[in-house]
């Protein structure tokens, strides 16, 4: 993301790093372990150590898009939303195979 | 004794049980005295094995055959045990049913018609990102050049569904005499176990598999694997994919199996640049599971379907996924399924046009597609014609008409195979 639009989204005050229902989820629950996304300003790698310093457990460290998955209580993940490097947060959803048990 | 040793003419003294082929006289021994079974017997005369069936058995419940001096007859396991004591039986199988497999679905696509060109994937590495592969299965041995879990302890298959979305790409058939032979036969591959024994996972471990396989090398990436819900493909995910393929990499991905139902394409079917894959039938029709579209921002998905209904591909050892036939084999459906057609293809396109970009290659299938006349978001182009993607043309006509059922209750298909006659 270019250094202008990155500028914009910092002092937008419309700048959502969370979906509004997940932080509510977050803010009713804030001892919850969650496994979340978090994509980022630049490389990656160097939010590691920050992020662990925050009580999160840094799970992978992402290149192809500048992103760590992580894990940790929502408290953290909240406060860490509020970093001004963290472009946004998702969870880290449930993934199967797609297999179709019935027909097989 | 098997078909090859009954042909030495030894005649068996004994009870006959010899003669009872595979797990027959098993399957014989677990029935209720009552309970009929179908079999195949092959004699050494057929003419006296005809009327040796005529006086025990109604004309209707026997189908002789000509090619092989054999009847396929259902008959209680007193009469079988019976038969297989007379002289002039030469051997007994058990008449197994039979299911769509490889060898139909391969050559549906016009695959065949692509290895007589002398392509079969060479020099073209796929990743298959699932729950690994079994590095034992014959099928494979020697093109997997490299395995990594993620999630996992281990890079080891315990599921199943990696090793049969694996052979659908590449495997080579070699325990099946070439019966179970994938699309792309001589492609390498590399095992990105992101998705543990239960066949569940999160998107991190995806992502990071696909990082991986991006640094090893991989031309081609299949994930027969989804997240459930519709998505507007701007999910971590779906944008890890997309980058992937501006990296160079064809990127196939399954539609998912929440169909009929509109708009239940999950992540990352739902990604812009991959190629998402559904199901077909063996009669060219849409499965009915099949995911379908639109996206959750309106676009078309699935972009191409592929066969992914009872297709028999390679059996991880130790597991049960699926259907299974024998001990290297299973049979399953699903757009898992489907999807590793889609990447076997790409393996050959790239295998013929090197330089092709992912855009352009999904550009090429979805161009030589034959066009099923049904709604975008069920068949998106229509089922895939390989051999018209390969040469950049339009699909091979008239499409296939659908196929014949076997009659009832023989399997002469079943017999020539057996006996290395077809």
């Amino acid at each position: 993301m270019n250094p202008p639009l990155m500028d914009w989204l910092r002092r937008s005050p419309r700048r959502q790093t969370l979906a509004a229902d997940l932080r509510r989820q977050w803010e009713a629950d804030p001892q919850a372990l969650v496994r979340a996304i978090v994509r980022v300003e630049g490389e990656a790698n160097q939010y590691a150590t920050v992020i662990e310093s925050m009580g999160l457990r840094v799970r992978h460290t992402f290149t192809l898009m500048p992103a760590l998955a992580v894990i940790g209580e929502a408290a953290a993940l909240l406060r860490l939303a509020a970093q001004p490097w963290v472009i946004a947060i998702e969870l880290d959803r449930a993934v199967h195979t797609t297999t179709d048990e019935e027909a097989s | 004794m098997n078909a090859e040793a009954s042909g030495s003419g030894a005649v068996s003294a004994g009870d006959g049980a010899d003669k009872l082929h595979g797990e027959l006289g098993a399957r014989i021994a677990g029935r209720g005295v009552g309970e009929p079974l179908r079999v195949i017997v092959r004699f050494r005369d057929p003419q006296v094995g005809r009327g040796l069936l005529a006086a025990t058995l109604e004309a209707t419940q026997v189908r002789h055959f000509e090619l092989v001096p054999a009847s396929a007859l259902i008959a209680p396991p007193s009469l079988i045990q019976e038969l297989a004591r007379d002289p002039n039986v030469e051997v007994i199988w058990e008449d197994l049913p039979v299911h769509t497999m490889l060898d139909f679905s391969v050559p549906h696509i016009q695959v065949p018609a692509v290895w007589g060109e002398g392509r079969r994937g060479r020099g073209v590495t796929v990743a298959v990102v699932d729950t690994g592969i079994d590095e034992a299965h014959p099928d494979f041995t020697g093109r997997i050049v490299a395995t990594q879990a993620f999630g996992s302890p281990t890079p080891h298959d315990g599921n199943g569904h990696g090793t049969h979305v694996a052979s659908i790409i590449a495997g080579d058939g070699r325990a099946s005499n070439g019966r179970y032979t994938g699309v792309a036969p001589e492609a390498s591959l590399l095992a990105a176990k992101v998705l543990r024994d239960d066949g569940s996972g999160f998107m991190s471990d995806v992502m990071a598999g696909v990082e991986w396989a991006v640094q090893q090398g991989a031309r081609v990436i299949n994930l027969s694997l989804g997240s459930d819900g519709s998505c507007d493909g701007t999910d971590a995910l779906s944008v890890t994919c997309d980058a992937a393929v501006g990296r160079g990499v064809v990127v196939c991905v399954a539609a998912g199996n929440a169909g009929p139902a509109s708009r239940t394409v999950g992540s990352p079917g739902c990604a812009r640049n991959v190629i998402t894959v559904g199901a077909s039938t063996d009669n060219d029709a849409i499965a009915s599971f099949s995911s379908r579209g639109p996206t959750k921002d309106g676009r078309v998905k699935p972009d191409i379907v592929f066969p992914g209904h009872n297709i028999i591909a390679a059996r991880a050892q130790g597991t049960s996924m699926g259907s299974p036939v024998d001990q290297f084999y299973t049979s399953a459906s699903g757009t898992s399924m489907a999807t590793p057609h889609c990447s076997g293809a790409v393996a050959l396109i790239l295998e013929a046009e090197p330089a092709l970009a992912p855009l352009a290659v999904k550009q090429r299938l979805i161009g030589a597609a034959v066009n099923l006349g049904l709604d975008a978001n069920t068949q998106g182009a229509g089922r895939a014609d390989v051999y018209a993607a390969v040469h950049g043309t339009t699909p091979t006509p008239p499409p296939t008409p659908p196929p014949t059922p076997e009659p009832p209750p023989g399997c002469l298909g079943s017999v020539l195979r057996l006996l290395h006659l077809a």
